[in-house]
């Protein structure tokens, strides 16, 4: 089914230990596809954050090899793979001395070189798309936890990139904001963006993804399309994982 | 010991332009103390290996040895080396270098605790380290940082007393001329009450600047 698609991030045979004894990613092979919304799940320190934390250079992999279009994932190529690849996070990190509207801006006028004229309208049009169009000039600390993750995401999506990788992005926030944030992402998913999306909310999952993996003790188990991942995912341990969170 | 309201009729052209001297003196020297402080805060910050060791070493030095010391060191030292400097340059490289040793380690503790999460959404947005410091964390770090600056601020305007070692004509100079003279205190206390009054000051517009600039997380 991946035929057609491009390799937009490849794992090849990567390792990754944090101390001697523990492995978090235990010689993983994996591909991720251009245009796809790719979900993984799996239960906590199975090595689902570090995977993607690893596609940007924020863990350094102990041996085997990432690529990102083609670019290996290395110190010397981390800044080029990072403005290809835009990353949201659990705790929103946006600056808290900035507004939300200097947060987006920033990453594009400093690392992209952009000019503020040139961003500005489009930036606009990503803060209509997430409903804060009317808290441009908000300071994070002035905001909700859903906006400031929807703002976190307008920042993500003002680097242009070709990735967005999602770490868990409605952990923090209280159960009436999840909503809020999801819809954002399933916009996003439908207009064809590619994602990699760590998150346990197997609603969105089923709804927004084209394929959801399976983490267990730093390897991938499972990788399928949502409708056979619920229906018969071909392993225990997902089937067990299923029924303890559905 | 008592106040004798003649000293300061008598001495107020003096005193008048001895505080002047002195506030100038605290304003230039609290400037570029802090501006000193904070380049070195993000050399430290950088993480450049070697001169991250000079650095420790300079803060080290600087922070352990009296600045009466360092200040004689620049005024009567220098000459023997073919570096003759006037009063006015040692006391500003002296407290520039003493107080910007201070600083720079209380600017370093509160770079540090700025959340880990910043440094790597500035990292993830493809700044470069020195950006993430100038534009992430750094404006964090000294908006955080600004009440015990003031506390460190505050310590300068006790250290220009002691450039009436170094022959500058500044309050407490002025004020053991008095005494030379007169053998009245009086102008000890009247020192006393200007320092005060600085450091009140200090307190007001630190204040100040703490509510404008505080970052609500």
């Amino acid at each position: 089914m991946n035929q057609n698609k491009q390799i937009i991030v490849e794992f090849k045979d990567v390792v990754k230990q944090f101390e001697k004894d523990l492995v978090v990613l235990d010689h993983l092979n994996m591909n991720f596809y251009d245009g796809e919304t790719h979900v993984l799940c799996g239960r906590s320190g199975a090595g689902k954050s570090t995977l993607i934390r690893c596609i940007n250079y924020l863990e350094k992999i102990n041996s085997g090899q990432i690529l990102v279009e083609g670019e290996p994932v290395t110190k010397k190529h981390a800044r080029t793979i990072r403005k290809k690849c835009a990353m949201v996070f659990q705790s929103f990190n946006l600056f808290p001395h900035m507004t939300i509207l200097e947060n987006a801006l920033l990453g594009p006028m400093k690392a992209l070189g952009q000019h503020k004229g040139e961003m500005i309208d489009q930036i606009g049009t990503y803060f209509e798309k997430v409903g804060l169009e009317n808290k441009m000039d908000a300071l994070p600390g002035e905001l909700s936890g859903g906006q400031k993750q929807r703002a976190a995401i307008v920042r993500a999506l003002a680097m242009n990139p070709d990735l967005i990788l999602f770490d868990e992005p409605t952990s923090a926030l209280d159960p009436e904001m999840i909503g809020e944030v999801l819809n954002v992402m399933e916009k996003l998913a439908d207009e064809g963006r590619t994602m990699i999306v760590v998150t346990h909310e197997m609603g969105f999952a089923r709804v927004a993804a084209d394929k959801i993996s399976f983490m267990d003790a730093g390897k991938i188990v499972s990788t399928c399309a949502p409708d056979k991942f619920f229906t018969d995912p071909g392993h225990e341990s997902v089937e067990r994982f299923l029924k303890q969170i559905l | 010991m008592s106040f004798n309201l003649y000293v300061l009729f008598d001495w107020w052209p003096q005193i008048l332009s001895a505080f002047g001297t002195t506030v100038f003196y605290f304003i230039v020297c609290s400037i570029a103390a802090v501006l000193f402080a904070i380049f070195i805060s993000i050399l430290l910050a950088m993480r450049i290996r070697g001169l991250t060791t000079i650095l420790r070493i300079y803060i080290t030095v600087f922070r352990n040895t009296p600045l009466l010391v360092q200040l004689f060191l620049l005024f009567y030292g220098l000459p023997f080396i073919g570096i003759s400097l006037p009063a006015f340059l040692c006391a500003l490289i002296g407290i520039m270098l003493n107080e910007g040793a201070f600083i720079s380690e209380i600017i370093r503790g509160y770079i540090e605790s700025v959340p880990k999460g910043d440094w790597e959404a500035g990292e993830s947005l493809a700044l470069s380290r020195f950006q993430v410091i100038r534009y992430a964390v750094l404006p964090q770090a000294l908006r955080d940082a600004v009440p015990a600056m003031t506390g460190q601020i505050s310590i300068v305007i006790k250290d220009t007393s002691l450039f009436s070692m170094i022959m500058i004509s500044e309050l407490t100079r002025v004020s053991n001329s008095i005494y030379a003279r007169t053998f009245d205190t009086t102008g000890f206390l009247i020192s006393a009450i200007c320092y005060l009054l600085l450091f009140l000051i200090l307190s007001v517009v630190s204040k100040q600047i703490e509510k404008r600039f505080k970052v609500k997380r």
